[in-house]
């Protein structure tokens, strides 16, 4: 726990937390609080999730019909809402993705192919 | 545009349940249970912000925007004045016009009367064979009254102006005479006093009379004691007995109601006689009030089976089997129903012109706002969202638009009142009243969507990327928006051709009601007309004395050449036929009944109709002398083709004896300048005079000057005789023809109008795209392309657009024009010059709209033109 404070985290950049989320639901559906903890996990505490800022996200994703919601019980018998990829969420999905890494390769390729000593 | 909203209380549950799953976490990683909680909040942030931000989201985030893009809208708008106030202006026109006109369609044919359940209200009207719908008899009514069961009442009415003499000046007022039961059917209550009751029926009753609110406020000073008084109506007393309210002024703006002496409404020629066994006189006319649930249909079922009973018992061959019922309001609105249509529809054509230009010019604009939508498309903007924004300035620029409209036909409903023909409204004033407004309201709103949807669309289907490269640079738009445009003016040019071809049709049918000939001189001619009370003339003699009279008075006053008299002056409605005999034989074109006039002997000489053959009539043409007959050629050609009638004998109507033609007259437009003569019999006055006539008087100066003489000529024979509608022959010509007047000038109006912004168009788009290519000009300049070349190529695309758009126009308005051939005379749907001179009207302004923007393209400087890019 004292670790992952004294790191310097990275901050999302815009725009990526909605990617982030709709990768999130591929493998299923998932409350706000296990999405959360799920990207900080596989990005190794490096990306942290303020989740004040996570909830207007994921409601601007149910508004535009990318991802839909549903009340259920969570593994510790919680009530919690459960949100899951919808079809278009699944092709908006790959669409960003596809954008993303253009981006990431362009990026790299203009900071040198990733070799380089800074 | 709602979304299903998610509750507040859901969202809060929500958050609720994430903080104690992140609880239970922190406490599985090893904290314990109140620092687990204290870290779930910190790390959740603001719990309430996040609601906040909620809130915003959702519940008021569309009235929030809405509010958002109205600024923003308005701000817009301020920005380009000149836009902005372009488009208000046309818009204006387009609403302006159709307020104007909706305001007289909803006052002629849609404005309910005003009385309590109206639709139950009908006209009762026998039905000729011929499809003419004719009074009832007073022998007939009761029959009617007594077997009819779809009725609750059946009244009978007969209208026409009476003469009030007295204590004031002598006027002369419409009025009708009424049986008891008349106000029932209305079921109006009187402001004052009492209506009639059953009491006036019986014969030998007291004769009373009810006023309108309007002639007892201008005669009677609205005193109330006048109720119980006697006034003097056609110079016999009636009692009055009651004041109706303002807005009952039926039939025509009746300003007094008479009770009949008998049960059914005196005759107007007969009033002393009992007529209630006559069969063969129809002379009146029958309201009725449905029952419940009746309707027209039935009700008109019904009394054809009573008319067709009454036939075989009573009448005649000529005598019809059939009745007509018909509602009250469709009665009356009758046959002005499709000039009020064509009107309305042209206007519209011309509110769908104003629109495409607005498009236009929205989408020209639109290109020029690439750079702002991709602004906006980056900061987050969706893409409907930039819709609606824009949809709400064009709303707005309807809605102005709108509101300048109904100033503008504020300002026209005035002329437009005046110019209207008189008898068009059943009883009221043009107003924009509240269904005005609605209408109003209604056709802004969709003109705003109409003009501003497509504009939106494509205005916001940007790609971000391109448009912030370019950097706002001129040149967007693109092939597609381009032909769309293009098509938008076609459009236009194609309705304006519709409202050309609809109005050239109009004023050649005008024209040609100008130039038709009369049959008459209407040049220096003074007329007025008379009508003498039965009582204070009740004998022929009384009568001839009186037209002596008048007529020694009036040919010796200064500056007056001749005068006559003629029971129906020309071109005024009302007609009085005979049926006549020629000794036995059936004319070739089957039997007709000649129209009947009864005129003084200088009667042709005054309003200048020509003798054809024989003589006119004589001073000793007189009462005692035989009977004698003048006949015009329509007469002569229908009962005696190709020979000459003067000499002939005829028997007219019952009269037992052979009268002899001496002479033949040139036909005259008796009944409308548009309708072609009917055959016409001429009787001398003093062998049939009548209580009504017109006095013709042809001065040798201005006619109008000589009014107050003659007046007085006359007022000198009698000095309590009304005399009314003192008028100039041309004046009554002119007035006979302000229906077509008020169309043909309305329809031609909306047609110029439409012409202009077709122009306007034209220019729009083509200066547009001179603008938008002045760099391609510049090129093809330097690379040594002469300016003549140039200035055709721009000029042959403004006249493509318009040659399209007219063509287009033409085929469309050959299905059209039919609707058109009811208002038409003398000119056929497919008149071919009305067609040509709208295309010609219309290349001509393409060219000129094409050419503005031809000499600029030349004057591009090479130059600057490539430094631009």
């Amino acid at each position: 726990m004292t670790t992952q404070e004294e790191k310097e985290r990275l901050n999302l950049l815009q725009g990526t937390l909605d990617l982030l989320i709709l990768r999130t639901l591929v493998f299923g559906r998932q409350h706000g609080q296990g999405i959360a903890r799920w990207i900080q996990g596989v990005s190794n505490d490096e990306l942290l999730v303020d989740h004040g800022a996570l909830y207007p996200a994921l409601q601007r994703l149910e508004a535009r019909g990318w991802i839909s919601a549903e009340w259920g019980t969570s593994d510790n018998n919680r009530k919690a809402r459960f949100y899951s990829l919808t079809k278009l969420g699944r092709k908006q999905l790959s669409a960003e993705m596809n954008r993303w890494r253009r981006l990431a390769v362009a990026i790299g390729n203009v900071l040198g192919g990733g070799e380089v000593e800074v | 545009m709602f979304r299903r909203l998610r509750r507040q209380t859901d969202f809060s549950a929500e958050v609720q349940a994430h903080i104690a799953l992140e609880t239970d976490r922190l406490r599985e990683e090893g904290l314990d249970e109140s620092e687990a909680q204290a870290e779930a909040l910190r790390k959740f942030g603001n719990r309430t912000t996040a609601e906040e931000r909620f809130y915003e989201s959702s519940r008021s985030i569309w009235l929030e925007d809405m509010g958002k893009d109205l600024r923003y809208a308005l701000h817009a708008l301020f920005r380009t004045p000149t836009f902005a106030i372009t488009a208000i202006l046309t818009l204006a026109l387009g609403i302006g016009a159709n307020t104007a006109i909706f305001s007289v369609a909803y006052a002629v044919l849609l404005r309910p009367l005003p009385f309590p359940d109206a639709d139950r209200i009908v006209t009762l009207y026998e039905r000729l064979p011929g499809g003419m719908d004719e009074s009832l008899s007073a022998g007939d009514y009761p029959d009617y009254q007594r077997q009819a069961k779809s009725f609750e009442l059946l009244a009978a009415y007969r209208g026409g102006p009476v003469n009030l003499s007295g204590r004031n000046r002598p006027e002369r007022v419409p009025g009708a005479v009424v049986t008891p039961n008349f106000f029932s059917v209305f079921g109006v209550q009187p402001e004052l006093g009492r209506t009639l009751t059953p009491q006036e029926d019986p014969p030998g009753g007291v004769l009373v009379a009810v006023l309108g609110d309007s002639l007892w406020k201008r005669r009677y000073g609205g005193d109330p004691n006048i109720i119980g008084k006697s006034i003097l109506v056609n110079g016999e007393q009636r009692i009055v007995v009651g004041i109706m309210p303002p807005q009952f002024q039926f039939p025509e703006k009746t300003e007094i109601w008479e009770s009949s002496r008998f049960r059914v409404p005196d005759h107007p020629l007969r009033p002393m006689l009992d007529e209630s066994t006559n069969r063969g006189t129809h002379y009146f006319d029958i309201l009725g009030r449905l029952r419940r649930g009746v309707t027209v249909q039935q009700a008109q079922t019904e009394t054809t089976l009573i008319a067709g009973r009454l036939k075989k018992l009573y009448g005649d061959d000529e005598e019809s089997d059939r009745t007509h019922v018909v509602n009250l309001h469709d009665d009356l609105v009758g046959e002005t129903r499709s000039p009020v249509l064509i009107l309305l529809v042209s206007v519209g054509l011309l509110l769908l012109i104003a629109c495409a230009n607005v498009a236009n010019i929205m989408l020209a604009r639109g290109a020029t706002r690439h750079k702002e939508v991709a602004i906006r498309g980056a900061l987050g903007a969706g893409r409907w969202r930039l819709v609606r924004q824009f949809l709400v300035e064009s709303v707005l620029l309807a809605c102005t638009g709108g509101v300048a409209g109904i100033l503008l036909a504020r300002i026209a409903l005035g002329p437009l009142q005046k110019l209207m023909p008189a008898n068009l409204i059943p009883g009221g004033e043009l107003t924009i009243s509240l269904p005005v407004m609605l209408f109003t309201l209604a056709v802004a709103g969709n003109a705003g969507l109409i003009f501003g949807l497509f504009p939106a669309i494509q205005t916001a289907k940007v790609d971000v990327n391109d448009a912030l490269k370019e950097a706002g640079r001129g040149s967007h738009g693109g092939a597609q928006a381009t032909r769309i445009r293009s098509a938008l003016v076609m459009a236009e040019v194609a309705l304006a051709a519709v409202l050309l071809i609809g109005a050239g049709l109009l004023i050649g049918s005008f024209g040609r009601l100008l130039s038709a000939p009369e049959g008459f001189n209407p040049e220096r001619v003074l007329t007025l007309q008379l009508s003498l009370a039965p009582a204070q003339y009740p004998k022929p003699e009384d009568r001839v004395r009186f037209v002596n009279g008048i007529l020694e008075n009036t040919r010796n006053l200064p500056g007056v050449s001749s005068s006559g008299i003629i029971s129906r002056l020309p071109l005024l409605s009302g007609n009085s036929t005979r049926n006549v005999d020629i000794k036995g034989r059936t004319p070739p074109g089957g039997d007709i009944a000649p129209d009947y006039l009864v005129v003084s002997p200088d009667y042709f000489r005054s309003l200048g109709i020509r003798l054809l053959e024989g003589r006119t009539f004589t001073e000793r043409d007189s009462a005692t002398s035989a009977t004698v007959v003048i006949v015009n050629q329509a007469t002569a050609h229908h009962f005696w083709p190709g020979e000459d009638p003067v000499g002939k004998y005829l028997k007219i109507g019952d009269t037992k004896d052979w009268t002899p033609i001496v002479g033949v007259v040139a036909d005259v437009r008796q009944h409308g300048l548009g309708e072609t003569a009917r055959p016409a019999l001429y009787i001398p006055y003093t062998q049939d005079p009548w209580p009504f006539m017109a006095v013709v008087v042809r001065t040798s100066m201005d006619p109008a000057s000589a009014a107050s003489a003659v007046t007085a000529a006359v007022h000198q024979v009698d000095h309590d005789q009304p005399v009314f509608n003192v008028r100039t022959m041309d004046e009554v010509v002119s007035s006979s023809l302000s229906p077509e007047r008020f169309r043909t000038l309305l329809l031609g109006a909306f047609a110029g109008l439409a012409l202009a912004l077709a122009g306007v168009g034209i220019y729009g788009l083509m200066a547009y795209s001179v603008a938008q290519r002045s760099r391609e000009i510049g090129i093809r300049m330097a690379l040594g392309a002469k300016p003549g070349r140039l200035r055709l190529f721009v000029i042959g695309q403004g006249l493509k657009l318009a040659g399209a758009g007219v063509l287009t126009g033409g085929l469309l308005t050959i299905p059209l024009t039919r609707f058109l051939s009811s208002v038409l005379y003398g000119v056929r749907p497919t008149d071919a010059p009305a067609f040509a001179g709208s295309f010609v009207f219309l290349i001509l302004i393409g060219l000129l709209a094409a050419y503005i923007p031809a000499r600029r393209a030349t004057r591009v400087d090479p130059v600057a033109a490539l430094r631009v890019e």
